[in-house]
């Protein structure tokens, strides 16, 4: 009987273990918030990790929907900006106000940097009257957890008469050492009308304008108006080291055929009528400045950069594509930031077998649960959704299927590239409503489906040595750039989505990551807020405020030793 | 010679292209001094100091400004001061040009007035400013007029008097503004509104059928009512 009840035990220690093994995600709920009534918070843009604390900058919006009654249109009133700090258990440790009245007019915010010892507070700011948008930055004292001194403008951009409402026109990144701040303006990243082009086309929007501030509030760099390639350039990556040595990566669209423009990273774009080329700018403190051109003639689905801090080495990886096929390969080519040295050129093409091989890896077996999908939300009464997605292309078989966006680049100790991209289609769906008069409505909705995550390991000269797969979906109606966050820790590659995370082994096979239990939390409560937040490579923080209450979770991938 | 001047003109050039690398406006420093500048988008901007032009008051025949000030980030007060200058208005052509006394009218003229009234709000959420706001306030009015009316003293003449009245209400209002242009805002305003009305002493005739002689009474007459009122202002910051 005791060998029996030991067995039992031993059985389960066992279950248990491996339950444990496979839970790859660990998730910590704080206990809920209660602001005072008007402190509450419902737009969280941003969040950042200093030292054991989580900041999340958030915004209260007014939003007097009564007025809606009268005028018919609701307005936002000037807000205060709270940061929240957290401990590692997700309780509000304090909060901090930048109140509405220190900029005077309704600003806002972008994100939320540590800078120098401090954190700081970045917002923009359109001034119609200007026509320019303006950057602002607040520095909050870590210690005190005060706001110090007043706001600096920090940087400002044209503006069309148009951009009423325009978005932030600024990247903001700070060094590693958290010493030096670079900012840049790229009007090519904003929508635009027509009109808005031709009166964008006079304002020279086909350049972009850089700021390098140092943590004591001094230019130390800047270019306005920076030609960039030639014609229509887009800037798509930035990154600089600690001594403020800059580096832009941008695409270059060198033809325009009539009638249909070509867009980077567009799935329906032909490569035949398309002379793309990724461009770069090197420039250095003193202002001297190194242009460069890569794969000129190649077409990519798109392309990032990344900073190699050991060897001062920037790696510049497209996807090599086709609108109507998928990606086809890999090229990678790498160049010294200090001195400006492009090393050698590589690209690796996937070929038949390797395609052929992930196209027949299947989902493996898991006890965990799936990750939920976002259903798409139908409004109407009786609607009928009727499916508006293209036809399926034809499928090549040296061509990864809808494989378009390169998300990260990790240096493993080797200095050898792990490049993470992820599937990405987008389809429609037609709606219509019929309400009591008998009349009909239609509604087209565009939904963007964030599908499977591929990681590629390449050797020094650009080889696939080995890739790792990630089954995952997860589709919106609002575009996002991608949904994961990747992280290359202890030779071991990591990823987190916005359902789940895990360890994505790069052995040729499929790997299972583990999903939320929190995303079960959106069916059952009211919010005004509901998003992940990412705050480092790793984490994210599951944000939910409700009316009265903000509720904050950690998620984050278990890293292994 | 002329390497020398080629060696110059390099120089000058080389040394002109360091500067205009290097050459960085004051105005793209970083700076904290005076952001409002920036922030300057011909919109009025953070206020706690509203002048309001009322339309309810003016519909009344009085004619004048309120002046709110924020309190505190919940309280506000508005004060106002109106004058009537003979006229009606809008509202009291409406309903009619005679004061009803007894079972008879009376016909009577606004000959002057003055209104004052004050306002407590409490704004639902916190701001120290006027630029948008949505409240609830208890408005009280008081107006102050004299009205001209005539009664007979004989079946062939007649004297004019000028009767004292009184105006007061009291109004619980659910209201709003929200800033429109520059420094204006539009304000809408609903509710309850209770109203008492006092004519002081008003001398009127009627005949005394036995005599066919028209008889003098004096009578101090009041009368009231509960409306439901809105209101629209137009308001400007400073």
């Amino acid at each position: 009987m005791k060998n029996f009840i030991t067995i039992c035990l031993m059985l389960m220690m066992s279950l248990y273990a491996s339950a444990q093994k496979n839970n790859q995600i660990k998730e910590v709920k704080g206990t809920e918030y209660k602001p005072a009534y008007n402190d509450r918070t419902s737009s969280f843009p941003n969040a950042v990790k200093v030292g054991d604390y989580y900041y999340v900058i958030g915004k209260k919006y007014d939003l007097m929907f009564k007025n809606y009654l009268i005028y018919g249109i609701p307005y936002i009133v000037n807000s205060d900006f709270k940061i929240y700090k957290l401990d590692a258990r997700m309780n509000v440790k304090s909060v901090a106000t930048i109140p509405a009245e220190f900029f005077n007019k309704s600003v806002n915010s972008l994100t939320l940097k540590r800078f120098g010892d401090n954190l700081c507070a970045i917002f923009y700011f359109n001034n119609r009257k200007q026509m320019k948008q303006y950057l602002f930055a607040q520095m909050i004292d870590l210690k005190s957890f005060k706001t110090i001194g007043k706001p600096y403008k920090m940087a400002e951009t044209g503006i069309t008469k148009k951009d009423k409402r325009i978005a932030s026109l600024y990247q903001v990144s700070v060094t590693s050492d958290y010493q030096k701040m670079l900012i840049t303006s790229d009007r090519t990243n904003v929508w635009q009308s027509r009109k808005e082009r031709k009166a964008a086309a006079a304002q020279k929007n086909h350049t972009f304008s850089y700021w390098l501030i140092d943590k004591d509030f001094t230019l130390l760099n800047i270019g306005k108006n920076v030609k960039f390639g030639k014609g229509n350039t887009e800037v798509i990556g930035q990154t600089f080291d600690n001594l403020g040595n800059m580096c832009f990566l941008g695409f270059e669209e060198a033809t325009q055929t009539k009638g249909k423009k070509k867009m980077f990273g567009d799935i329906d774009s032909d490569e035949e009528s398309n002379s793309s080329k990724l461009v770069m700018k090197i420039i250095k403190p003193d202002g001297e400045s190194t242009d460069l051109t890569f794969a000129n003639g190649e077409y990519f689905y798109s392309a990032t950069l990344k900073l190699n801090p050991k060897t001062g080495n920037v790696a510049v990886i497209g996807l090599l594509g086709s609108g109507r096929y998928g990606a086809k390969g890999i090229f990678s080519q790498q160049v010294n930031l200090a001195t400006a040295e492009v090393l050698a050129e590589n690209r690796q093409e996937f070929g038949v077998d390797l395609v052929k091989q992930i196209s027949e890896l299947k989902p493996p077996a898991s006890k965990d649960k799936k990750p939920a999908k976002e259903k798409p939300v139908k409004t109407g009464k009786a609607s009928k959704p009727k499916s508006n997605s293209k036809p399926a292309k034809e499928i090549k078989l040296d061509y990864i299927y809808r494989f378009i966006n390169l998300g990260a680049v990790h240096y493993n100790d080797s200095n050898e590239l792990i490049v993470v991209g992820q599937k990405h289609y987008t389809y429609t769906v037609t709606y219509t409503t019929t309400n009591s008069k008998g009349q009909t409505t239609t509604r087209t909705v565009t939904y963007y489906v964030y599908s499977d995550i591929l990681a590629f390991k390449l050797d020094a000269e650009g080889k696939i040595v080995n890739f790792g797969y990630v089954f995952h979906h997860y589709e919106t109606s609002a575009p996002i750039s991608k949904d994961y966050s990747s992280l290359y820790a202890n030779d071991k590659l990591y990823i987190i989505t916005k359902t789940g995370g895990g360890q994505v082994k790069l052995d040729n096979t499929a790997s299972t990551i583990s999903a939320f239990k929190e995303s079960d939390i959106y069916k059952k409560r009211k919010y005004i807020f509901a998003d992940f937040v990412p705050v480092t490579d790793n984490e994210l923080i599951h944000i939910l405020a409700s009316k009265r209450k903000v509720l904050f979770s950690l998620m984050s991938v278990k890293l292994e030793d | 010679m002329r390497k020398n001047v080629l060696f110059l003109c390099m120089f000058f050039f080389l040394s002109f292209g360091v500067i205009a690398q290097k050459t960085k406006a004051k105005s793209d420093e970083p700076e904290n001094k005076n952001i409002e500048k920036y922030l300057n988008d011909g919109r009025k901007g953070n206020s706690s100091n509203l002048v309001r032009l009322r339309l309810a008051h003016s519909l009344s025949g009085y004619y004048g400004a309120s002046y709110e000030r924020k309190l505190s980030n919940r309280i506000g007060v508005e004060g106002g001061l109106y004058g009537n200058f003979g006229s009606k208005g809008f509202f009291e052509s409406l309903r009619s040009d005679f004061l009803e006394i007894g079972d008879k009218e009376e016909v009577f003229k606004v000959k002057s007035g003055i209104g004052f009234s004050l306002y407590p709000k409490v704004y639902y959420h916190r701001n120290k400013y006027l630029n948008n706001g949505y409240f609830l306030g208890l408005r009280y009015t008081m107006n102050k007029f004299s009205v001209e009316s005539e009664y007979y003293t004989s079946p062939v003449n007649s004297t004019k008097q000028i009767v004292s009245a009184n105006y007061n209400s009291f109004a619980l209002v659910n209201g709003t503004h929200t800033q429109i242009a520059s420094n204006i805002t539009l304000g809408g305003e609903w509710g309850v509104i209770v109203y008492f009305d006092k004519y002081k002493d008003v001398k009127y005739s009627r005949t005394d059928f036995s005599t066919g002689l028209p008889v003098v009474k004096t009578e101090t007459l009041r009368s009231g009512s509960a409306l439901i009122f809105a209101d629209l202002s137009l308001g400007f910051l400073f």
